[in-house]
């Protein structure tokens, strides 16, 4: 961890800032700020494909509980798609915007790890 | 006196640190009674002897009371501490330590078997003045019982498995085309969490704060009570953040204190109780009665000048407390936040992994109940709780500029937190004004926070930070970047 004061226009700004594995953590004025320092993180910032961004993946690792969809179902923006157990609660993945279910890559019942992909979405065959 | 000389605590996190940290206080030892995943953890660091009870799944150590009492008799204990949530509330539990000998500092078997089952808390509430809230809790659990009752209760109901606590299992119909779907995730919660599919029905009152009275029963049956909470900004049944005193009326005050202490003297209560109540306008209806230490209770402790866990031991340990009704008096106004390891861009869900820094920025007023620490990893295997935040000022308004203040000053490195999701709550015009509901959240941040962009001249200050950065590593600080000081 560091700890660096920085004059900027005038203002004296007292950061904290640590390099955990691919990612720069800061910390200043209240808020924290995370950065992507993995390749795949500069090829998204040099335009490049958005390596399926939206697509469903596990925001924690858990349980599959539930798979509300079918491959090739159209769905609307907010339809559910998985139910998924974390931590003993209840959690429900929806889609974040109208689109299409490509292909299914976990089904119920499945532990699944952090990141781990779940559902391919199409957003361009609408 | 009982010469409580060894306590174990059966229990982890924040709540193990303050149970160990009194215990200290007192003179008396401490055996922590741990599961393997929680070695890295402050509890485990600071605790006289440690013991371990069991791999992590709760079943097989925090859960399992063979192996919890077998491991408080090989430390030599000749009590339990039980903390909250896991056997804190479980009757059979505390007769099991008292046939080993084993204190439980707690109420008795009895006192928690009374509340615990749903049924006979309210029969025992209606022999008093205090009002009880419609529900059902039968032993007919089909699908057309529960239905047919939920009918009779009037639409909002909520459903909960009938071991559940804390939020977990617990789902609301709105109406009767939700009802279904809310028993069937209910059983399976229940039946996930607790092992068991048993509901029970109460009527949801939409616009209710959620108020607590603080009881305490001393050994000489003398039942206190310690003013009250609020709990109104609670998430999916979860308190997000708690106060004392409560946004209530004085003349409300009096008649829930009242009718809390009445409840514990009925119950011929001893050692820290809470008698929790929905309030809606001049209306309130008792809840529920926790036979346990709360989540909550530093908040009571910092208006009312006491010690909690320090009383519970001295209570278990047949000593009387010095208190007089008359002389505890609220001072101030004290505020407590949950943080929470999540991600509240992502609609809550839990940011798990090893805390690379963190920082709590003590001050007057200031108190942080910490279960981990830099280099600790918080896993999937328990609650996502990091720390409490706890601060007291002269007023309320105070108060919550001083928790704003804190929080801008909490770093965390390595895990997402709920900072930012406490500080929007805390700005908003209906926490502000004290008008807030239970439905307070579901109703003002029904989705998850909006990212804010990065603005300018903070990407100017990162890109800055991480060229700083990278020429440390690279060159050995021989390159001067001439922003920095002392660089």
């Amino acid at each position: 961890m560091k700890n660096i004061i920085l004059n900027k226009d005038g203002e004296r700004i007292q950061i904290w800032a640590q390099r955990l594995g691919n990612e720069l953590w800061l910390h200043f004025k209240g808020k924290t700020f995370v950065k992507d320092l993995s390749s795949s993180a500069k090829r998204r910032a040099r335009g490049g494909a958005s390596a399926g961004a939206d697509d469903i993946i596990a925001p924690m690792p858990g349980k599959i509980l539930s798979i509300k969809v079918r491959e090739g179902d159209q769905l609307k923006k907010g339809d559910l798609i998985i139910v998924m157990e974390a931590m003993k609660m209840e959690y429900s993945l929806k889609a974040p915007q109208d689109c299409k279910v490509n292909k299914l890559l976990c089904s119920a019942n499945d532990q699944v790890s952090l990141k781990q992909k779940l559902v391919d979405l199409d957003f361009g065959a609408q | 006196m009982n010469n409580i000389e060894k306590i174990a605590i059966a229990n982890r996190g924040e709540v193990a640190v303050r149970i160990i940290k009194a215990a200290q206080e007192l003179g008396i030892a401490s055996v922590l009674l741990h599961s393997e995943a929680d070695k890295n953890t402050i509890a485990y660091r600071i605790a006289d002897e440690v013991i371990c009870i069991g791999a992590a799944p709760i079943n097989s150590s925090y859960m399992n009371m063979e192996n919890v009492i077998d491991g408080a008799l090989a430390g030599g204990a000749d009590a339990i501490h039980p903390g909250f949530g896991f056997l804190s509330e479980n009757a059979e539990f505390a007769q099991k330590c008292i046939d080993n000998k084993l204190i439980f500092i707690g109420p008795t078997p009895e006192a928690i078997n009374l509340f615990g089952d749903k049924i006979s808390a309210k029969n025992l509430v209606k022999t008093t003045s205090c009002p009880v809230i419609p529900g059902y809790n039968g032993v007919d659990q089909s699908e057309e019982k529960l239905l047919e009752e939920m009918d009779k209760i009037g639409y909002p109901v909520m459903v909960k498995a009938a071991g559940g606590g804390g939020g977990r299992g617990l789902k609301v119909a709105h109406d009767k085309s939700q009802a279904l779907m809310a028993i069937e995730s209910a059983k399976r919660e229940g039946l996930n969490a607790f092992g068991s599919e048993s509901l029970f029905l109460e009527k949801y009152l939409a616009n209710s704060k959620h108020i607590e009275v603080q009881v305490f029963g001393d050994c000489t049956g003398k039942i206190f009570h310690l003013f009250e909470r609020e709990c109104s900004v609670q998430r999916r049944h979860q308190k997000v953040i708690e106060e004392s005193l409560g946004n209530i009326s004085s003349s409300l005050r009096e008649k829930i204190h009242n009718s809390a202490v009445e409840v514990a003297e009925k119950a011929k209560y001893l050692g820290a109780g809470t008698v929790e109540f929905l309030v809606e306008g001049d209306e309130y209806y008792f809840l529920e009665m926790n036979t346990r230490l709360q989540v909550e209770h530093p908040v009571s402790e910092m208006v009312m000048g006491i010690d909690l866990v320090k009383s519970q031991i001295l209570a278990a340990n047949n000593q009387s407390v010095f208190w007089n009704q008359n002389d505890l008096t609220p001072h101030g106004h004290a505020i407590e936040c949950r943080l929470y390891a999540e991600d509240p861009y992502l609609g809550g869900v839990p940011s798990v992994g090893r805390i690379g820094f963190c920082k709590w920025p003590h001050g007057p007023g200031r108190r942080f109940e910490i279960g981990f620490e830099e280099g600790d990893t918080i896993t999937t295997n328990y609650d996502s709780m990091i720390a409490k935040i706890i601060v007291h000022d002269e007023s309320r308004t105070r108060a919550i500029n001083k928790m704003i203040k804190t929080l801008n000053e909490t770093i965390v490195f390595g895990l997402k937190t709920n900072i930012p999701f406490l500080l929007e709550i805390l700005q908003h015009k209906d926490f502000v004004s004290g008008d807030m509901t239970t439905q307070f959240l579901e109703k003002n941040f029904p989705k998850a926070l909006e990212q804010e962009k990065i603005t300018e001249d903070e990407q100017i200050i990162i890109n800055a930070v991480q060229k700083q950065m990278s020429y440390k590593k690279e060159q050995s600080g021989n390159l001067k970047n001439p922003w920095f000081e002392g660089s």
